[in-house]
């Protein structure tokens, strides 16, 4: 597991403390929680967009936790597309965006009391046997720990497609 | 493989293509894709029933079983 941002929530935190404790200015404190529900809120409003993947990809955006899979199938990555287009429409996931020349797909869960979502960017990429490289990565918009969420996300999203695979 | 599905063959003997055949059984263009290419899990006999209905052909010009254990 990948410490560094709940390390850095931590000391985030400890910081809010500090502030809070020695400082009379009330301003000073409440800055310290604009940045992080500054970032939420960017981050709610630029998640449906395969541009801005390299933001939620990126390990300076230490606020997130990522979790990344690597699987194989045996059918062409072209049909493979199409093929985890309509698993995602029919699947608890929501599609997001679609990029069908660079073969790369952006859904996601939605936001609900438990959780502000998790975006899944998926990437294919064909290889000399004819088979597909599945990427998977699914990442939270707020918070350094996604409870185990990201992990589900991809059992999920494994399970459905290989149920889809009985015709 | 061992179990060859022979979609494409019938389609053409019937002078069908994928999009019609999709639209009368109810079964996705990619799905039959995917069994066309013999890379699906399984077939249900629901849609292996549907197949044949639409095709007007039997279960085995669909399925073939080629033993190639010794290749």
């Amino acid at each position: 597991m990948n410490k560094i941002p709940l390390l850095f929530t931590l000391i985030f935190f400890v910081l809010y403390k500090v502030i809070s404790h020695y400082s009379n200015e009330p301003w000073l404190s409440l800055l310290i929680f604009t940045i992080p529900i500054g970032l939420l809120i960017v981050n709610l409003l630029i998640r449906k967009k395969l541009n801005n993947k390299h933001w939620f990809l990126s390990s300076i955006n230490l606020l997130l936790e990522r979790k990344s899979y690597t699987t194989r199938s045996d059918i062409s990555a072209d049909l493979l597309f199409y093929k985890l287009i309509e698993l995602i429409e029919h699947s608890e996931f929501q599609l997001f965006d679609k990029d069908e020349e660079r073969l790369s797909i952006l859904c996601g869960t939605s936001t609900n009391f438990l959780t502000w979502g998790e975006n899944i960017y998926i990437q294919l990429e064909a290889q000399n046997d004819h088979s597909t490289t599945i990427e998977f990565v699914s990442t939270t918009l707020f918070g350094s720990s996604s409870w185990k969420r990201n992990k589900n996300n991809y059992a999920a999203f494994i399970a459905s497609f290989e149920e889809s695979l009985t015709i | 493989m061992a179990i060859i599905v022979n979609l494409d063959v019938m389609l053409a003997k019937r002078k069908m293509q994928v999009k019609e055949l999709s639209a009368i059984i109810g079964v996705s263009v990619v799905n039959l894709s995917i069994l066309k290419q013999s890379k699906g899990k399984a077939i249900r006999f629901s849609t292996l029933e549907a197949i044949c209905k639409a095709l007007d052909c039997q279960p085995g010009d669909i399925l073939e079983f080629i033993d190639d254990t010794n290749n």
